[in-house]
């Protein structure tokens, strides 16, 4: 017996939604690049023209993990989040990435995000965990697949939004 | 930046990857929530994250974590090495103001559709050496045969 999962929650897993773009920036590859290095000097592959233009990807690459900041979160969440309850705190429970041709700046890349599965495991406290499973598959200009994303979010209701949502 | 190419062939299972670690303070936390678009306050803001989240403390970001063992990859991987995959688990919290250790081990190595692939358990430490964030990946690197 679900407690927060409603079957309006259920009906939009496997629905993929409208298509959504992103446009790969240049300075955004940049300021990634720096932030994941930070304090430390980034790598020139991602930071560097003239460097990257110099090895096997003739020019600057995203670097991989890149992907993570893609706005493709939200349109879904907009969809699930009013099928189901307040909850106390979301967290990141996982990220897994597969990741076919480099992503460089210029591209603009679609996708038809789809959630992929929902589930609940009971917490002591009486409360409840939900696991939202997300997924992504993104093409770019040219009609490669450069990228499949899967996103687990977790959400921690209190046992008092465990009542509110069984009334 | 990266140091001589690393080769398909001269990779072993069991070998580990040179870490990528360093202390994560409020400026590597808020630069990188700007450039991944990541601007929540359980990130941020301490007060948020101790009495509304119910968190001991403002928490790393996730892919923050991961982008760090991203880090230690590539720079064994070498220019010419291509991350794969990559897959994440957040099972604990890693705090602000700690230092957290991205690592990598060769689990396997082989061949498939032509490509010369090494498997990896991946993981973040703790500076307790919890692990963390354990995962997997599967990195592709260039082969002395060509």
């Amino acid at each position: 017996m679900s407690k927060v999962i409603t079957d309006a929650a259920r009906a939009l897993i496997g629905v993929e939604l409208d298509p959504v773009t992103v446009e790969i920036e240049r300075s955004d590859v940049r300021k990634f690049a720096a932030a994941i290095t930070s304090p430390q000097p980034p790598n020139p592959l991602y930071s560097d023209e003239r460097y990257a233009r110099t090895t096997r990807w003739g020019g600057l690459i995203a670097a991989p993990t890149m992907c993570g900041g893609f706005p493709w979160l939200g349109p879904l969440l907009e969809r699930i989040n009013p099928t189901m309850g307040k909850y106390r705190v979301g967290l990141n429970g996982g990220n897994e990435y597969e990741l076919y041709e480099p992503i460089r700046p210029g591209d603009t890349l679609t996708a038809r995000p789809k959630l992929s599965g929902l589930d609940e495991k009971a917490r002591d406290d009486g409360g409840v965990m939900l696991v939202i499973n997300l997924e992504a598959d993104f093409q770019n200009q040219l009609g490669d697949r450069v990228l499949t994303a899967r996103q687990t979010l977790l959400r921690i209701y209190g046992p008092e939004q465990v009542q509110q949502e069984g009334a | 930046m990266m140091a001589a190419q690393l080769f398909w062939e001269d990779v072993r299972e069991g070998q580990e990857v040179p870490p990528f670690g360093q202390k994560v303070g409020y400026m590597e936390l808020n630069r990188f929530a700007g450039a991944n678009n990541e601007l929540v306050p359980i990130h941020m803001d301490p007060d948020y994250a101790k009495n509304v989240a119910k968190l001991p403390d403002v928490i790393i970001m996730g892919n923050l974590k991961l982008a760090y063992i991203a880090n230690a990859l590539t720079g064994w991987a070498g220019d010419e090495g291509w991350i794969r995959k990559i897959a994440i688990e957040y099972r604990k919290m890693d705090t602000v103001n700690t230092i957290i250790t991205a690592k990598a081990r060769v689990t396997k190595t082989y061949q498939e559709h032509g490509k010369h692939l090494v498997a990896l358990e991946v993981w973040v430490e703790n500076e307790a050496g919890e692990v963390t964030t354990p995962g997997s990946a599967v990195v592709a690197l260039p082969s002395r045969g060509g």
